[in-house]
This record gives C-alpha cells, sequence and structure tokens, in this order.
C-alpha cells in the first residue's frame, strides 16, 4: 500500500524531479516499509508525508523560479490559491463547515462500508485467487419424479473424474468438501474446519503456499501411507505462533494424526469466503465414508470448482459438461441420466444463487445510496442558500474580471472540500458500520483486513469528489448565472423576490426518500415482530441441543466387542439422563432422535382403517424417537392422553403420540387415542397412539404444516442419531446490560427488547450448565472427544436474521434520513423566512396578527411535507411488490405503516418549523421595512 | 566573475539537512541508509519519511553542499537504484559553519542560565 501511495505520490510531481529520484524514492520507501512494524501512527505520517511533498516541493520551486529571475507560471499555483481560499472561507463559518461535514460523513462513510465489503464479496471474491473470472463452481440440475427441479452443488468423486477425461472445457478441475472436525485431544479439544481436498485444488486456485508445500497427488490417494496438513494462516499463527518449525509437527484431527507439511497465505479461504482452519487432502476422507467412494453415483458431498480454458464462456463449459455427464453416467435413474451440468463464478451459493450474503448486501447498498442521496439533496439546499448570500461576493468578483468559469471553480473546489472533509469525518462511520456490518451480518465470512483499508479509502475520496460536484455544480451554476452588474445595483431585496422553487423541490426529494426508508423499516420492523409472535409449539430459547463426538469404533476390531461397545453408544444418553437431571440448573433433560430444527426423519407408516395417510403440502409425516420428559423439556404442550414414561422404551409395548394435525388428518372427526400406527415395516404390532400433542414447526418459520407422530425412544427401527435435549433452569432473565450478547442483541432487535425473551438465561449460566454437562459425560465416558452445546433458539436465528437486519438497517437509516430531512425543512424555512422579512413586515404593517404569519410559515413547510409524503408513499406503494418476498406476513401496503410514516414526518416538519415560525412571528415592521 | 558561495550563507540549515549533512559527512550513504542513521543519530527523534528526505536532498544537490559518489566497496546491497551521497567540500564547510554557530549559541544559553550577561553572538 505505502509503496502505491508513492506511486500516485510520484505521478503529482514534477517530472524533473520524478525523473532524477523517483525510482530511487520508491526504493527508498519500499525498504523503509519492509523495515518498520505497521502502526496507525506511522501510517499517518507516511500519508502525511505523501501530501505534503508535491505542495512543498513546488513552493520551493517556485520560489528557486523568483530567484533565478524566472516568472514561468507553476499551473498550480493559482489552483492552490483557490483552495486557500475556500479554506479560508470555510473556516469562517465554521458551524455551516462542521454541519455539512457530519452530515456527508454518514453518506459517503456508509457507501464506504457498502464497498468495502461489496469489495469482498462482489470485486474480488476469495482471497488469493488468480483470475478469479476463470474459476467456477459446478452444479447439478435435475427433476426426479414428482418433485420440484433442484440444483445442488454436491457430487461425487464421479463427476470430478468424468469432468477431467470428458470434457474439453476445463484447464483444471478439483473437489473440495468443508467439514467441521475435532482438533486436538481432551482438555485441548476444539472444533475447528477443514476443507477436503484434491491436490489440484490450490494450483487450480493459482495460490502460493507461505510455509512449506501443499499436497501432492500422491499424497491424495486413499491408502497413502502418510497423513499430512496445510494449515490456515491463523491456525499456523494460533497454534504454533507462526513459528517455521510448524513444519513437521502434528495435528490431531479427528482419530488420526496429520503431519503439518505447509501453511497457507494470510486470508485463504479456499473456493469460498468462509473460515477454513486446515487444509487436508480429500480422498483419505472419502475412503472413510465409504468404500466405493471412487465409483458410486450416489453420493453428494465434494463439491466441484474448475477453471475454464481461456475464451470458454459459462454455456460452453455448461452445454461440454452436461455432455460429459450424460456419456458417462451409468447409474439408473432416467432422471440424474438427463440431468444439467451448469457453471458459476464463485460468488453463488450452494444452490447456483446469489448467496444470501450477496442478497443482503445488495439491500444494504440500496439503503446507503439512498442515505447518500438525501444528504447531497441536504447540502445542495444549503449551497444555494448560501449562494444567494453570496450573490454580491460573486458579481464583485465578475465586476473584477473573474471568468464564469474561474468562479465556479472556486465554489466546485469549496464543495469538493466540504465533502472531503465529510469523507475524512466519514472514516469512523465507516469503521464503525463495516464493523458493526461484519459482525452482526456477515459473519460466515472470513475478513482479513480492518473494515478501513486502502480501497475504502480509495473508495471513499472517490465518493467525495463525485458527491462534492453533485452538490456544488447546480448551486455554482446557479449563482453565477446572473450576469453583469445587476446584483451590484440592486439589494437582496430584489434578489430574494423569487422563491427558490429549486430549493422547495430538493426538500421535498429529500422527504420523499426519508418516507421511502421509514416506511421500509416499518414494514421489517411488522415482519420481525410476526416472525417472533409465532407459534412455533416449542419453546426453543432455553433448549439446548448436547452432541458428542466420539472415536471412532473401526479402532475396536471387528466382532462382538464392538458390537457391544456400539450398543453401549446408543443407549448412552437414556443410561445418563438421570444424572443430567439431576445438575443444577437443569430443568429437565430427555433424549430425541430428530428434533425441530434438525434432523427430520420420515419412515413408512400406515394406518389399519382409512388405510392410507393423506398426503399434506407440508409432506411428512415425519417422525421422532423420544424418551421421557421429550415434551416439557422443548416445551410442547401434549393436548390429550399420556406422555411417554421410562417404562415406555425398546421391547416394551410400542406406542405412539401424534400431532393435533394428523390427529385431525387421519382420523377427521374421530378420536385418534387407541388408534393404530404402523411404523417402518407396515406390519402388525401396532404402535398404539396414547396422545395427541401440539402441533410444532419442524424446520422453516416459512412452512406448511406437517404431520408429526412420536414413538419412545429405543423403540425406532431405521434411523437413528440421538441427541441430547436440556432444559435450563430460569436462573436470570435479566440480561446484564453489558454483556456481550444483550449488546449482539441490542443491535439485532433493539426495537424489541420488551417483548423478546432472554435467549438463554443468560451466557454465563449457559456456559456453567454446558460445562457441568461436559465435565459430567466426559467423566461418564472416555470416549469423548468434544461436546457441542447449542440451543435451539440458535438453530432458528439464523432464519430470522433477514428480518432483524431489514428492521435494523432500514430504521436506523430511515431516522437518519428523517434527522436530516428535518433539518433540511428547517433550513429552507429560515432562509425563506429571512428572504421574506419585509414581505412579513409588510403583512403585518397591514394588520396581519402573529398567529396568522406563523400559519402562513407553518403552511409553507407543511406543504412541502404533505407533497413529499404523498410522492414517498406513492413510490413505495409502487415498489412494494418487490419487498413483497421479503416480509413475514405484512402487505407490504401495510395501511398502517404508510400512516404512521405520514404522521411521523408531518410531526417533524411541523417541528422544524417551530422555531422560524417563531422568529417570524418577532419580526418587527418598523425595522424589517427600515433595513437595507 | 561567479562569486565563491560563502558558507555563511547557507546557515542556519533547517533541521532535516543538519541531520542529512551529519550523516554524510561520516560516510557515504544512500536514502535510506540515510533516513536509518538519522533516526539513530537523533536517538529516534527524527524519523525522515520518504518525500521529505528527497526533498531536502535536492535542495541540498541544487546548492552544491553534497554530491553523488561511487558506491562504497564494503557497500551493504549491490542494488543498481541505489545511489550514494557525500557531502562537497562546499557541504562540509557548511556543517562546520553551523555547528559552530550552534555551540556559539548552547554556550550563550549556558551563560544566561547561570545568571551572568550573555554576549552577543
Amino acid at each position: 500500500m505505502i509503496e502505491r501511495l508513492y506511486r500516485l505520490l510520484l505521478a503529482l510531481l514534477p517530472r524533473d524531479f520524478r525523473e532524477r529520484f523517483g525510482a530511487e524514492m520508491l526504493d527508498t520507501a519500499r525498504a523503509l516499509d519492509a523495515d518498520r512494524p505497521r502502526s496507525p501512527r506511522r501510517t499517518a505520517r507516511v500519508i502525511s508525508d505523501a501530501i505534503l511533498t508535491p505542495i512543498a516541493l513546488r513552493a520551493e520551486l517556485r520560489a528557486d523560479a523568483r530567484l533565478a529571475g524566472q516568472t514561468r507560471k507553476v499551473p498550480m499555483e493559482s489552483f492552490l490559491r483557490d483552495v486557500r481560499f475556500a479554506l479560508r472561507g470555510l473556516r469562517r463559518e465554521p458551524a455551516f463547515t462542521a454541519f455539512v461535514a457530519i452530515t456527508l460523513a454518514l453518506g459517503i462513510g456508509a457507501n464506504a462500508a457498502m464497498f468495502g465489503i461489496a469489495d469482498r464479496l462482489l470485486l474480488r471474491g476469495p482471497a488469493h485467487v488468480r483470475e478469479a473470472d476463470r474459476v467456477v463452481r459446478v452444479y447439478f440440475t435435475e427433476q426426479p419424479p414428482g418433485m420440484r427441479v433442484f440444483t445442488t452443488s454436491g457430487f461425487g468423486h464421479v463427476t470430478y473424474d468424468l469432468l477431467r477425461q470428458g470434457a474439453t472445457a476445463f484447464e483444471q478441475v478439483a473437489t473440495y468438501a468443508i467439514n467441521d472436525v475435532v482438533a486436538g485431544q481432551g482438555a485441548d479439544a476444539r472444533q475447528v474446519r477443514a476443507g477436503y481436498t484434491t491436490a489440484g485444488f490450490f494450483p487450480l486456485l493459482g495460490v502460493q503456499p507461505a510455509l512449506g508445500r501443499f499436497f501432492t497427488e500422491h499424497e491424495d490417494t486413499a491408502n497413502a501411507a502418510a497423513r499430512v496438513a496445510v494449515l490456515s494462516h491463523s491456525a499456523w499463527m494460533s497454534w504454533f505462533g507462526g513459528s517455521q518449525d510448524a513444519i513437521g509437527r502434528t495435528v490431531t484431527l479427528g482419530d488420526e494424526s496429520y503431519e503439518v507439511i505447509g501453511g497457507a497465505p494470510p486470508g485463504f479461504t479456499g473456493a469460498e469466503l468462509g473460515r477454513v482452519d486446515v487444509w487436508v487432502p480429500g480422498n483419505v476422507k472419502s475412503a472413510r465414508i465409504t468404500s466405493n467412494w471412487a465409483t458410486t453415483w450416489n453420493a453428494q458431498w465434494l463439491k466441484i470448482v474448475a477453471r475454464l480454458k481461456p475464451g470458454v464462456t459459462f454455456e460452453q463449459a455448461g452445454l461440454d459438461a452436461t455432455g460429459a455427464h450424460r456419456r458417462a453416467y451409468t447409474g439408473g435413474d432416467a432422471w440424474t441420466a438427463e440431468g444439467r451440468l451448469s457453471v458459476a463464478s464463485l460468488g453463488a451459493n450452494d444452490a447456483g444463487n446469489d448467496a444470501t450474503e450477496v442478497r443482503v448486501l445488495r439491500w444494504l447498498t440500496w439503503v446507503a445510496a439512498l442515505v447518500l442521496l438525501i444528504a447531497c439533496a441536504n447540502i445542495a439546499n444549503l449551497l444555494l442558500a448560501r449562494g444567494k448570500r453570496r450573490h454580491r461576493e460573486v458579481a464583485i468578483r465578475a465586476a473584477l474580471g473573474a471568468s464564469r468559469l474561474r468562479i465556479v471553480r472556486l465554489l466546485l473546489i469549496e464543495s469538493i472540500l466540504l465533502a472531503f472533509a465529510g469523507a475524512a469525518a466519514g472514516v469512523v462511520v465507516t469503521y464503525a458500520i463495516g464493523g458493526l456490518a461484519r459482525q452482526a451480518l456477515f459473519t460466515s465470512i472470513e475478513w482479513t483486513s480492518s473494515p478501513v483499508n486502502a480501497r475504502v479509502l480509495m473508495a471513499s475520496a472517490a465518493f467525495a469528489l463525485a458527491t462534492g460536484l453533485l452538490v456544488g455544480l447546480l448551486p455554482a451554476l446557479r449563482s453565477t448565472r446572473t450576469a453583469g452588474t445587476d446584483a451590484l445595483r440592486t439589494g437582496p431585496r430584489e434578489g430574494g423576490g423569487r422563491r427558490s422553487a429549486l430549493r422547495t423541490a430538493l426538500t421535498i426529494v429529500q422527504a420523499a426518500l426519508s418516507v421511502l426508508l421509514l416506511i421500509g423499516a416499518g414494514l421489517f420492523v411488522r415482519s420481525l415482530w410476526n416472525v417472533r409472535a409465532l407459534d412455533l409449539g416449542i419453546d426453543p430459547d432455553r433448549v439446548m441441543v448436547i452432541g458428542a463426538a466420539r472415536s471412532s469404533l473401526a479402532r475396536i476390531p471387528d466382532g462382538p466387542e464392538r458390537e457391544a461397545e456400539r450398543a453401549r453408544r446408543r443407549t448412552f444418553y437414556l443410561d445418563t439422563l438421570d444424572r443430567v437431571r439431576a445438575l443444577p440448573g437443569v430443568e429437565a433433560a430427555a433424549v430425541a432422535v430428530g428434533l425441530p430444527f434438525g434432523d427430520r426423519f420420515s419412515v413408512e407408516l400406515r394406518v389399519p382403517a382409512p388405510d392410507a395417510v393423506p398426503r399434506l403440502k407440508g409432506g411428512g409425516p415425519g417422525v421422532s424417537a423420544v424418551s421421557a420428559g421429550y415434551f416439557e423439556t422443548v416445551g410442547t404442550r401434549l393436548l390429550r392422553g399420556r406422555a411417554f414414561t421410562a417404562e415406555d422404551r425398546a421391547g416394551t409395548e410400542p406406542v405412539a403420540i401424534v400431532s393435533d394435525l394428523m390427529a385431525k388428518t387421519v382420523w377427521p372427526g374421530a378420536e385418534a387415542l387407541g388408534k393404530c400406527l404402523l411404523v417402518g415395516s407396515g406390519t402388525p404390532p401396532c404402535a398404539r397412539v396414547v396422545g395427541v400433542a401440539a402441533n410444532t414447526y419442524r424446520s422453516r418459520l416459512r412452512e406448511d404444516p406437517v404431520m408429526h407422530y412420536y414413538i419412545p425412544a429405543g423403540q425406532e427401527v431405521g434411523f437413528g442419531g440421538s441427541a441430547l435435549i436440556v432444559r435450563g433452569a430460569d436462573r436470570s432473565p435479566n440480561l446484564g446490560p453489558f454483556s456481550r450478547s444483550s449488546v449482539r442483541q441490542l443491535v439485532g432487535i433493539w426495537p424489541y427488547v420488551s417483548r423478546s425473551s432472554p435467549v438463554f438465561p443468560d451466557e454465563d449460566v449457559r456456559t456453567a450448565l454446558v460445562a457441568d454437562v461436559r465435565r459430567l459425560l466426559t467423566g461418564l465416558d472416555t470416549t469423548i472427544s468434544y461436546i457441542s452445546a447449542e440451543t435451539i433458539q440458535a438453530r432458528i436465528e439464523p432464519q430470522v436474521r433477514p428480518w432483524t437486519l431489514g428492521a435494523t438497517v432500514f430504521l436506523l437509516s430511515g431516522l437518519l434520513a428523517l434527522i436530516v430531512a428535518g433539518i433540511g425543512i428547517y433550513s429552507v424555512m429560515s432562509y425563506l423566512i429571512a428572504d421574506r422579512r419585509r414581505e412579513i413586515g409588510v403583512r403585518m404593517a397591514l394588520g396581519a396578527t402573529a398567529a396568522d404569519i406563523v400559519r402562513l410559515v407553518l403552511r409553507g413547510s407543511l406543504l412541502m411535507a404533505v407533497v413529499g409524503i404523498a410522492i414517498g408513499e406513492v413510490v413505495a406503494a409502487l415498489l412494494g411488490r418487490f419487498a413483497e418476498p421479503l416480509l413475514f406476513e405484512t402487505s407490504p401496503r401495510d395501511p398502517a405503516v404508510f400512516a404512521g410514516v405520514a404522521g411521523l414526518l408531518l410531526a417533524v416538519a411541523m417541528a422544524a418549523t417551530f422555531i422560524p415560525a417563531r422568529r417570524a412571528r418577532s419580526v418587527n415592521p418598523v425595522e424589517a421595512l427600515r433595513t437595507e | 566573475m561567479v562569486r565563491r558561495p560563502d558558507p555563511a550563507d547557507f546557515v542556519p540549515l533547517k533541521r532535516d539537512a543538519l541531520f542529512i549533512l551529519l550523516a554524510l559527512a561520516a560516510r557515504p550513504l544512500h536514502g535510506y541508509g540515510i533516513i536509518r542513521d538519522v533516526d539513530a543519530r537523533s536517538e529516534g527523534e527524527i524519523v525522515l519519511q520518504t518525500g521529505a528526505l528527497y526533498r531536502t536532498l535536492r535542495r541540498l544537490l541544487q546548492d552544491q553542499l553534497i554530491e553523488e559518489c561511487a558506491r562504497p566497496a564494503a557497500a551493504e546491497s549491490d542494488d543498481e537504484r541505489r545511489r550514494y551521497y557525500q557531502p562537497t567540500l562546499l557541504g562540509r564547510a557548511v556543517l562546520a559553519a553551523e555547528v559552530n554557530r550552534m555551540a556559539r549559541l548552547v554556550r550563550a544559553a549556558r551563560l544566561t542560565a547561570d545568571g551572568k550577561r550573555p554576549r552577543l553572538v
């Protein structure tokens, strides 16, 4: 960056100097940069040096030239004089300058922050990818009978092979998969993200190792002798302190030791943007999943990334790959044989669409642009007013021989300087907004540079330049339009006769844009409200789902010993349930296979009497196997009958509990209790229905109602994978106001603080509870390597995020816009009244009362507000259909929101007019007529 | 007739120029070497930035207080781009004049501090 800065600097220096010293300077700057640690202080020094040098150097050259008797005019001179003049002018009006700078700081800062995020997500993509426009991910689209068309990026090794051998569009092909794995052992164990890749992955992307080397084809064979791993830069730093000695050391992943052979450069995240801690050969992992991994078509754990040959389009590549797939496919499914392969750039998500982050970003960018537009309208307005006051000054300059161009230039320099002051102050805004957005909204992305970096600063400067021109051009042209000496001759009396239609229009635009943002805010707030008010049929806040990772069974020799261990593990949670319940802070605990917002299971089911289970749009019925205490633990109400007890287990009478929806759908008009379900094979014995439970949402907040039934844990056949669920006691509903989690909550959903129940008593209590459970379980079972714990709420939260996000962003920017618009109305009204002092004086002299005057002023401002509201609401109504899919059970034309926003804006307009109106009322008619 | 430059015309030296001359008086240096030397010599108080350094070097070259010289045999780097500088005779004379001026200044200040009337310098 520093070198680039000096390159830029050189371009600004006189040519003689550049030719004599340029190369040397770069060399020195580079050496200096390499030698010293970066620090904000040093960066500031370098930047000020870079700014000062051309100015000071030119001054010196000029002085030399004068001494030498030369009078050659340096072209920069008049420019610099204008800059100095403009600076002096701005310094004389500190309040005006500060106000403009702060307003623009918000607008420019927000946009620079958005640029910083877009830069990584859209413009630059994953770091260290060479010629990224040719690097693509591969997708598969098919339509199985009776189902919707769907697109996936999951493949088996066969597709990788066929693309390498049967397709011609690709230069290189590689696979990768990213999974959580437990690293380390015992107390050190922690979950890390591992990337499983083929050896060709790194050369394909074009990344170079920062340490050691990447793995070879040979090390990536299923039965490779050595297990090798490449660390991410941050893992290398935190696990081995960044030491070169990391090479040859071992890391434990899962059950196995891997030898570290290299380290990736900082910020390398592969083909996606999420964090990856360690890279290991992928085929080793594939071989672990199934023995026929290399030949099966029924596998989808790999993602494929490819580099296109130069000149190959995405369409050509897709056709080529589809052809190769159809020639090679030997699986039996007709719809897969007819499936289509396609490619998309790295910005796409797993379904080949824009990633959620990209969609979020698009919204944010629009909102930020709106805020900047509002700020621009406001400042243009102020500059127009100011231009009017300076009418005479401009006229004098013109009379003294300054060309119009020269005066316009001076005024533009002024507005650009203001914009740069705004951009400078905006750095703080960028830092705050960028940091917040990264933490709250773009959590899955590995950020490697600060929210304010060189590129963001350059973007900021570009925004400032554009903003300065945008807000300055019109007022500058306006105020220089009056030709000749008219303006000199007459006083402002004549100059102020005509109201500035332009200024009124700008104020109306501000009001309309604010209305737009506020309606967005209102709609999202209502959506979020509706989401939070949704009765999920469970109480997800305090329910922790606990899972244990264990060492592999493969370590135990095949035989009765392994079977015994398998059986022990299967019933481990059930066996420990009583001890878990006895822990302090545990209100209830249960074991479940299949949880809301977790795994979803469905097995064959027949019902003897109607002999067919009706199909519902939502699918299902789904099944869970749950232990005694389940309903109490997750907070699902039991409507009739009984819950499972400890006596319902493997080997006892098969029983079932059905959801209300299932009871009503399968046995309409009849009592479900006592009925018979044939679960699994569909043969007797029946599972007798002993209870009816309330409906629950199963996996999405927006889902069609789905039938569900429960069978006792231990009686499940054909599905498995149990989890321990624990309901924490409600110890402290009081969120510590300064705890991290509550701050995070506040940022996201502060309007609902009064409504929202705490996610979990408190993070500390939860941590303590998890620690207790962890201690208990690892104490009872030494094969456990890692315990994961998560609330059900945490699993739901990503689904709520779009609304939280929309509400927060729109609300904050809407309020901001409202303030700016309020100030806009205030300033326009103030100037109008100042202009019309004489008129007001005349009116008062003719007998108008103070109330008349106030009414007059108020009418003006309310008219502006009403027109702004009308325009804003019409536009909002028209744009509504784009917002509709983003809202939750809220009409995009919700009358309450529209009315509320109108009322709010009117109130702000009234408030903004209050002071100017009072000032108008106190005009002394005699004085007003006498002056001028 | 060209008047021979008088060292007294160049004093007082600017701070950066003084330190650069001091550094070069010890041994020929290239740009980056000067920065390091000045940093050490001023005990970290003066950290020259690139632009400021070359501005001053241009000034010194133009005033013929320093000149470019051959790379010293013991140079640490054999980078072609690195140019080395040394003071001219005039430069050394100016440096001496400046140091002399400062010494007198310090003496005067000390006398004042001791309560005696300073001699005019």
